[in-house]
């Protein structure tokens, strides 16, 4: 079997490290009481998921999901997400374009056009 | 001991310098763990909204155990990036802890009695929240830092630990021999770490 990379190794072991759930070894809290792993509450704490939003946001947590917004300013916050994560996969797109096929160029082509159109009227 | 160590950003890739230290207290955990368990308690309710397991410890309160984690203070290992706790360790260099590998049996080790990364590292618990994790390889540097303390000691890199289910492949695909099931902790599976595959994990972990 070939040797893994030095990359690969990492890439597997970030994988596994992440499947880990948080908590790898049992020894602590089976010295603490004996019977911890042989029960499962059904009961989870209560928390506010607002609050556990703001902390992870506080962290630098980036969001993958966007939550709808109920205000004006969460709105205007959301939209410039929009056009930074659009811009950035509109870059990507670029770099790739001249691989593209010719039929989806040109569907690609009149939509832009499309959407320049009804920009600049709606302007 | 303080040093720096490693982590990756799972957003960008980049690699982020953390601090490895091991002046950690019991009431450093416990503030750690409130810090964590209200993370933990958003991403379990969400995950068992979709029907997902959550993993057993769970429900486990460090808090009604606080009168004995007051032995805990000197063993516990911290990694910190960006102003937070990102994982813990706690290891034992106790006389009843030795190999229990047919090449290794009866010398001495370090036992790896605990470790957790903060939650906020799990794309699991953070896909669920809708975020991205932020960071990755905390358990890993801290799996490092107890096979140097192994070294530091002259046990040549020799650790053990009994892995959670959830963890048994990740201390295989690190080089550590799984052993035997204990009765004695549940069946939880027993990993070594010899000379060779720790000095050989310590290579990879560069």
């Amino acid at each position: 079997m070939m040797e893994k990379t030095h990359s690969q190794w990492w890439s597997e072991i970030d994988a596994l490290e992440n499947k880990g759930l948080g908590m790898f070894t049992g020894g602590l809290i089976l010295d603490l009481d004996p019977d911890a792993l042989a029960s499962q509450t059904e009961a989870i704490a209560s928390v506010n998921s607002g609050e556990v939003e703001s902390f992870l946001e506080s962290l630098g947590a980036k969001r993958i999901a966007i939550k709808k917004a109920e205000t004006v300013e969460e709105m205007k916050a959301q939209i410039v997400y929009i056009f930074q994560t659009n811009a950035a996969l509109a870059s990507i797109a670029a770099r790739n374009f001249e691989s593209l096929p010719d039929e989806a160029v040109k569907s690609i082509y009149e939509e832009i056009l499309d959407l320049q159109a009804r920009a600049s009227r709606r302007a | 001991m303080r040093t720096t160590v490693k982590l990756k950003g799972q957003e960008n890739g980049q690699e982020y310098e953390a601090k490895l230290f091991d002046e950690v207290t019991s009431d450093h955990f416990l503030k750690s763990q409130d810090l964590w368990r209200p993370v933990l308690y958003a991403a379990a309710k969400a995950l068992k909204a979709q029907g997902k397991s959550i993993p057993r410890y769970l429900h486990w309160d460090w808090r009604q155990k606080a009168s004995a984690l007051g032995r805990l203070d000197a063993s516990f290992y911290g990694i910190e990036c960006g102003g937070r706790i990102q994982g813990l360790m706690k290891t034992d260099l106790g006389p009843l802890r030795r190999c229990r590998l047919d090449s290794q049996k009866g010398k001495e080790l370090v036992y790896v009695d605990y470790v957790e990364t903060a939650p906020w590292n799990n794309s699991e618990y953070m896909e669920v929240l809708g975020f991205k994790a932020i960071y990755s390889r905390t358990g890993t540097r801290l799996m490092q830092a107890a096979v140097q303390l192994s070294v530091d000691n002259e046990f040549k890199g020799r650790v053990g630990l009994h892995s959670l289910p959830e963890t048994e492949d990740f201390y295989r695909a690190i080089g550590m021999t799984p052993v035997e099931r204990d009765p004695n902790k549940q069946d939880l599976l027993w990993f070594e770490f010899t000379p060779d595959t720790a000095q050989s994990f310590l290579e990879k972990t560069v």
